[in-house]
């Protein structure tokens, strides 16, 4: 042990709180049985105050960012659908809700595909969106098929990436198609086919890339997180093992570099078991997974430098759980902003343990959610918070039809820094 | 943010203060790094009021409670102070900074330099400083913690005990003592 002078007795009790409130959660967790005084105070409704306050001076380092939910609402009178995305603050709080009608054509659906800096990637009545919700720019991109249609068994993986050489966002998307059993006339027969294609909004240009650079498995819709301007997802690799002379899937964790336009592996942490379900997504400016090891409790990873295995560290542990969680953001605070069992938006307070709702299932109409970041957000928070109180009662009485409620959102991700250089590696 | 009290230039700057430390020691230093720290700031405007004259003349403020090597730290801080308040706006600019906090010596410097801002109501430095020692034990052990606060663990030992299972996930990857 290195010998340092230690602090005498009477350390000011303002220095130790100072010292404390700079703590990440984790350590806080476990200087928490340091003594009973330490105990109480990390536990106090003034130190969580104290540590949202630091994180509120302008010389910190946490990301600025904004979760949006795309809802759609009947009009009860005229039975015209419009849709709107509501808009939380990093402080884990409603702010506003944006209306989408200025490419929502009458009952159509829109879904959120990705995100990335401050641009959602929107898929609407055959058309692909680059939209800005602060400013409410958008560039459209007319496709010539469904993307979405799920009547033959179409899987999609989708994501959104910047090409900060070319100054240019680019969609990818990946579209697996089984059609269904039967059709369409053997009962052997199964057409199985993949699209990989991107879309430059620069150019407005489609590219369509060859199969063989995608040893990929897609059987579930799966949405980007995108981290560095890139759009990273968890995918399944098909192996073959000569031996037993038999094909096994392991989890990958894949990104597409906007640039080069290919898809490039990142080692996941080595002790984690490859055949388990993960969540994706970007903690703290990292990559985080999140997984439920036997069933038991529910973990969460990050990988503190990317692109570096031996960099992967559990940052937190959810003790007892009942739903399914998926990790989105940290607020201001420390607290997590989470998915639960893709119908609600809670905050997660790690050192109690406790949770709020920010959004009610009531209000989730399961179109998608995404994490993007806005540059500067100076706002009268208080006055805001007024407002969302409001502006959520509202919302409860408009959306009492349950219409959406069963369908599962497949856009769930998290971006939280403007970050424009393709990832190093 | 603003550095605006920073003198761009000090040689150019005429007043100088002499700072006598708890060893007897002589520190003459730029009116403008002085008023930094608000006790002495306190006490030379309190000179200042009692006798007009002493402006620009030699006056020499005592500081019983400050060590000379930790002053000399204190002045070679106050120095670097624009780039130290940056914003790290990202991963690597953050290590840098840690780095940066790091050099300003061992753990047991850092005591004494956050006792002497806390003294010197030196508002950046004790931030900055209380930023090192958050640094520094970020990943150290709940003895370790204990040890260099002296403070008793005053939990029975099974609940400690409990504690930790529970929270066991908060309990690793800690660095060695």
């Amino acid at each position: 042990m290195e010998n340092p002078r230690f602090f005498s007795q009477n350390i000011p009790e303002d220095i130790v709180h100072d010292v404390l409130k700079r703590l990440p959660v984790k350590s806080l967790q476990r200087f928490k049985s340091v003594c009973k005084t330490w105990c109480s105070l990390i536990s106090s409704s003034e130190f969580a105050k104290a540590r949202y306050d630091t994180a509120n001076e302008p010389n910190d380092n946490m990301t600025l960012w904004r979760c949006g939910c795309i809802e759609q609402r009947e009009d009860v009178n005229s039975g015209v659908f419009s849709a709107w995305l509501n808009i939380i603050d990093y402080n884990g709080f409603m702010l506003e809700a944006k209306s989408l009608d200025l490419f929502i054509v009458g009952s159509e659906t829109a879904e959120i595909l990705g995100s990335c800096n401050n641009f959602l990637l929107v898929h609407c009545c055959y058309c692909l969106y680059l939209w800005n919700p602060s400013s409410g720019s958008h560039d459209m991109f007319e496709l010539d098929y469904d993307i979405l249609d799920d009547s033959c068994g179409v899987s999609l993986m989708c994501g959104l990436g910047y090409d900060s050489s070319s100054d240019d966002y680019k969609a990818v998307l990946v579209s697996h198609t089984v059609s269904p059993p039967g059709s369409p006339n053997d009962d052997d027969y199964i057409f199985e086919s993949l699209s990989i294609s991107t879309y430059s909004f620069r150019t407005n240009t489609l590219k369509e890339i060859d199969d063989n650079e995608f040893p990929y498995n897609i059987d579930s819709d799966t949405q980007g997180v995108t981290l560095n301007g890139a759009p990273h997802w968890v995918l399944r690799r098909e192996e073959y093992n000569r031996e037993v002379n038999s094909k096994s899937l392991t989890m990958v964790l894949v990104y597409f570099d906007p640039a080069k336009e290919h898809f490039y592996e990142l080692p996941l942490p080595c002790m984690l078991d490859k055949h388990s379900e993960f969540e994706l997504g970007v903690l703290g400016g990292c990559l985080s997974l999140s997984y439920y090891p036997n069933g038991s409790h529910f973990e969460t990873w990050v990988m503190k430098k990317y692109g570096v295995e031996e960099s992967w560290e559990k940052l937190f542990v959810i003790p007892y759980f009942e739903e399914h969680l998926r990790p989105m953001c940290f607020t201001k605070n420390g607290d997590v902003l989470m998915e639960e069992n893709g119908e609600k938006i809670v905050i997660y307070n790690l050192l109690n343990n406790s949770k709020r709702t920010v959004i009610r299932e009531s209000n989730y109409c399961g179109f998608g959610w995404c994490v993007y970041n806005v540059e500067s957000m100076v706002l009268p928070y208080d006055e805001q918070r007024l407002n969302l109180f409001h502006h959520n009662d509202e919302l409860a009485m408009n959306t009492e039809s349950e219409e959406f409620g069963d369908k599962v959102p497949i856009a769930v991700l998290g971006v939280e820094i403007e970050k424009t250089a393709p990832p190093e590696l | 943010m603003s550095n605006t009290s920073e003198n761009p230039n000090p040689s150019s700057s005429s007043a100088k203060i002499t700072l006598k430390t708890s060893d007897n020691e002589l520190f003459e230093v730029e009116e403008a790094v002085a008023m930094k720290f608000c006790t002495v700031k306190q006490y030379f405007e309190d000179e200042k009021d009692n006798d007009v004259a002493a402006r620009g003349s030699s006056t020499v403020i005592p500081l019983p409670n400050v060590h000379s090597a930790v002053l000399a730290r204190l002045i070679s801080y106050c120095k670097k102070l624009p780039q130290s308040n940056a914003v790290a706006d990202n991963h690597e600019e953050e290590e840098t900074k840690k780095k940066e906090r790091k050099q300003y010596g061992t753990p047991g410097d850092l005591v004494d330099l956050i006792s002497a801002a806390n003294y010197l109501d030196f508002k950046e430095g004790l931030e900055f400083f209380n930023q090192a020692l958050a640094d520094h034990i970020q990943n150290k052990s709940v003895e370790y913690v204990r040890k260099f606060f002296g403070i008793k663990g005053d939990f029975e030992p099974h609940e400690e005990e409990k504690y930790r299972e529970e929270y066991a996930w908060a309990f690793e990857g800690v660095d060695e003592d």
